[in-house]
């Protein structure tokens, strides 16, 4: 409790920006800082969606970024209200992050994958090499263009393919070996025995219980409650009375 | 004893023969049911399930044997249709099942197996000998 309070007090959302273009990080030239506000602006008087930059020394939270920042672009309140067409491109400098804030108007726009494919691809390699202009700059005309819809993450994406797989990938088996185990286990308890004749030794195989249960699974609950019953013996009719037949049974 | 073991000690092609040997005798014929898992059923009845399901029961005739056996459970039958059971009646099957109880005992699976299909062969051959001209509604 102690710990969250103390979160809590040491975070501290910083007052709705005065411009467009904010460097409180004082990391960009002044004619510079000025024709990116008057880009934004430009973009806004034409489209109506609102794009800030926010360029601060340190994140002022010790929560994680996105959760800080999202609570920070809510109380900017960026973006026409009741189309919450809003943008926010968060930077923080000593502590090497910066996010991309899309208001949900635009996430259709610009969505998650590739706010992040623009801070990821072209605006990091950029401020690695010290450049936060020209990162800056193309972080900007990104943001423009997938709201107008050009932007489509080309090159990048094939970066990015892998490094999804790579979270996907466990997901997608298990997701797919749920049905797979399902069939290896129905085809366990559907496997009633071997069979031998004079054609040879075959296992035998309910089909008729797979094909219910997989019909079952397909149809959903509604004939769930009698598969209990006839699934083990797949409908056999009782035929049993009509049997003529002897034999003896024994145990070992 | 798991099935699987079961299996792999049986001599599948010896018993084979052996029924292809009969079955070159008699109309009739004969299977073997190697049941897996638990059985829930007495033998007998698990047996007579299992002989409509393999639709022995559709030979007119009504002149087929199986041979089932439950390795989990330690339990087998004998049954035989109708007609070989009007013929030889109840002695047959116990003295069959006596004989493979005794060889199972002493884990001579293949021996029992073989032992009775050449013992119900011989019956079915007698009461029910191949006819070059019998006609059998059975699809094979």
């Amino acid at each position: 409790m102690a710990a969250l309070h103390a979160v809590e007090a040491t975070e501290i959302i910083p007052p709705s920006p005065a411009h467009y273009f904010n460097d409180y990080a004082g990391i960009v030239s002044q004619s510079s800082a000025a024709e990116f506000d008057r880009q934004l602006m430009q973009f806004m008087a034409a489209t109506s969606n609102q794009v800030v930059v926010a360029v601060f020394q340190k994140m002022q939270s010790d929560d994680d970024i996105a959760a800080y920042t999202q609570r920070v672009a809510e109380s900017w309140a960026v973006g026409q209200k009741d189309k919450r067409n809003g943008v926010v491109l968060f930077v923080f400098v000593q502590d090497r992050k910066m996010i991309i804030q899309v208001g949900y108007g635009l996430e259709g726009a610009l969505p998650d994958i590739v706010a992040f494919n623009i801070t990821e691809y072209q605006m990091k390699p950029q401020f690695a090499a010290g450049n936060y202009e020209a990162g800056l700059r193309t972080g900007i005309n990104s943001i423009f263009k997938a709201i107008r819809g050009e932007y489509t993450a080309t090159k990048p994406a094939v970066q990015e393919i892998p490094r999804h797989h790579h979270n996907i990938a466990p997901l997608l088996l298990l997701v797919l070996s749920i049905p797979i185990s399902l069939l290896f286990g129905l085809h366990r308890t559907a496997t009633k025995g071997v069979h031998i004749s004079s054609k040879g030794t075959h296992w035998t195989i309910d089909w008729g219980q797979v094909v219910f249960f997989w019909l079952n699974l397909i149809l959903g609950s509604s004939s769930r409650s009698s598969s209990g019953s006839s699934s083990s013996n797949g409908g056999f009719r009782g035929a049993g009375g009509s049997f003529g037949g002897g034999g003896a049974g024994s145990s070992w | 004893m798991r099935t699987k073991e079961f299996l792999s000690r049986l001599e599948h092609d010896q018993i084979v023969k052996a029924i292809r040997d009969v079955e070159s005798k008699t109309s009739g014929e004969i299977r073997v049911f190697i049941q897996r898992g638990e059985l829930k059923d007495d033998p007998l009845i698990a047996a007579q399930k299992r002989f409509q399901r393999l639709g022995l029961h559709k030979n007119a005739q009504h002149s087929d044997v199986l041979i089932f056996v439950a390795p989990r459970a330690h339990k087998f039958a004998i049954m035989g249709d109708e007609a070989i059971h009007r013929k030889c009646g109840e002695q047959l099957w116990q003295r069959l099942v006596e004989k493979m109880r005794e060889h199972f005992r002493n884990e001579k699976f293949s021996h029992a197996l073989i032992e009775a299909i050449r013992e119900i062969g011989e019956a079915m051959a007698t009461h029910f000998p191949k006819k070059s001209t019998s006609t059998r509604d059975r699809e094979q």
